[in-house]
């Protein structure tokens, strides 16, 4: 166990993402920090996803393997050809604070729009770039096998739903083909459409809480520091283990609802029934069973002729009994009983 | 086959809609417990074709009478506890237990 922990900051230091959210969040700072980055500092979404992933691998796997491979996500924000940058941002920043200190809060929810909004805008930027590079490039594009594979296959025990099963089971057999080296099967067609299928649906639900939150709150109601913790969301919301995340935790909201479906469908309200149905019925049984054990093919037959006229005269044996056996079944609904009590000749 | 029993009846009445069940099915109860009220759950077993199928008997148990002495009544005339548990009879929570 404590060679498992030690493996746990290597991962971290490597990950260039923290880089980029304590550059561009973090507020009243004119220069880009020292690479890499403060790991007490890293924003706490981040670390749950990637506590989550490496809980995973270690408890399911008992630490099998303690070679940790880095996951390439989207660059920072920060880089050249962007056209908003930490030190524009940063000026920004001082502006809405001089302006909130002012008590300019219409003034100050005009630049924290903009803030926002050029902040989205590269986001989106960034993600365009690293959804073609997943597809286009996939060798560069290096995954945790461990932490994807385990995450899949709680997935797939958990899921009871088709479609989730598979895809997820596409994923996984990629995976498993594959554990030392990623080739292409494990970025095949399905793998790439559920993991950006995931990515795109988070990222409008992401995007669209914004936008509400900037049209309806002034920045009493949504101050900067919130807006920014939302902007943190939306990347998040365009990475893998983001994707892998949100695909494990349906998976396992389906299997939930479909198992109350299953549940629902199963359970059979029973149909009241008196004394005198309950004597018909155990003479219909009983009569059935007196000809199964004599195994008296003749008699069945008859009945169950008289039961299904269309049924043929070469039926096989087995098969008799079980038509029988199956119409007598119908009787589940008392209604039927007269039909039963008529064909078995029961008084 | 788990199916729903309608808890606001007898038990007398309950006892002769599982024991329909039951010779229609070809299936035996297992288990009966209360679900959300007032539906009790029974639950069914499928019978190999053929064999016959004892009648259940339901029986309450009273709150001042121990279930070892229905059991021993119940195996004086043949018949084996199948289940003990609270169930929905007449809309009310009641301890019953089944013999086979």
């Amino acid at each position: 166990m404590i060679a498992c922990l030690s493996a746990f900051p290597a991962r971290r230091s490597s990950s260039s993402i923290h880089w980029m959210k304590l550059n561009l969040f973090s507020q009243g700072e004119n220069t880009p920090q020292p690479f890499p980055p403060n790991p007490r500092t890293t924003p706490i979404p981040h670390k749950l996803l990637y506590a989550l992933g490496i809980s995973f691998a270690f408890l399911l796997s008992g630490c099998a393997s303690s070679t940790i491979q880095k996951v390439a996500e989207p660059r920072p924000i920060d880089v050249v050809g962007s056209s908003y940058n930490a030190a524009q941002k940063a000026q920004d920043v001082t502006n809405y604070n001089a302006l909130i200190q002012a008590g300019n809060l219409a003034g100050a929810r005009v630049v924290r729009d903009i803030i926002v909004q050029s902040v989205r805008k590269e986001i989106g930027v960034v993600y365009q770039e690293f959804e073609s590079g997943l597809f286009a490039k996939k060798a560069a594009f290096e995954v945790e096998t461990d932490v994807f594979e385990l995450l899949l296959s709680t997935a797939v025990t958990l899921t009871g739903a088709p479609q989730a099963r598979t895809n997820l089971s596409a994923l996984l057999t990629g995976t498993k083909g594959t554990r030392l080296s990623v080739d292409k099967n494990v970025f095949g067609e399905k793998t790439y459409g559920a993991l950006v299928s995931q990515m795109r649906a988070s990222r409008s639900k992401a995007n669209a809480n914004i936008f509400e939150k900037l049209a309806r709150l002034d920045v009493i109601g949504y101050p900067l520091a919130e807006a920014e913790n939302d902007l943190i969301q939306l990347f998040n919301a365009g990475t893998i283990h983001d994707a892998l995340v949100q695909l494990t935790t349906q998976a396992g909201a389906a299997a939930e609802a479909q198992a109350r479906i299953e549940d629902q469908n199963a359970r059979i309200k029973l149909s009241p029934a008196t004394q005198q149905e309950v004597d018909q019925i155990t003479s219909i049984r009983s009569k059935f069973n007196d000809l199964y054990k004599k195994q008296d093919i003749s008699s069945a037959k008859i009945i169950l002729k008289k039961l299904v006229p269309t049924v043929k005269d070469d039926i096989p044996a087995a098969d008799i009994w079980k038509k029988l056996d199956t119409e007598i079944r119908k009787a589940a609904d008392p209604n039927q009983l007269p039909t039963l009590i008529n064909a078995f000749s029961i008084n | 086959m788990n199916a729903q029993v309608d808890g606001n009846t007898t038990l007398t009445s309950q006892q002769s809609t599982i024991n329909y069940a039951e010779k229609a099915n070809n299936s035996q109860l297992v288990s009966y417990t209360k679900g959300t009220a007032p539906i009790n759950i029974a639950m069914f077993q499928d019978m190999p074709l053929g064999q016959d199928i004892t009648p259940l008997i339901l029986t309450e148990v009273p709150a001042d009478t121990s279930i070892d002495t229905l059991v021993e009544a119940q195996l004086k005339a043949g018949k084996h506890l199948v289940f003990q548990n609270e169930i929905f009879v007449n809309g009310a929570e009641t301890i019953v237990a089944g013999f086979r």
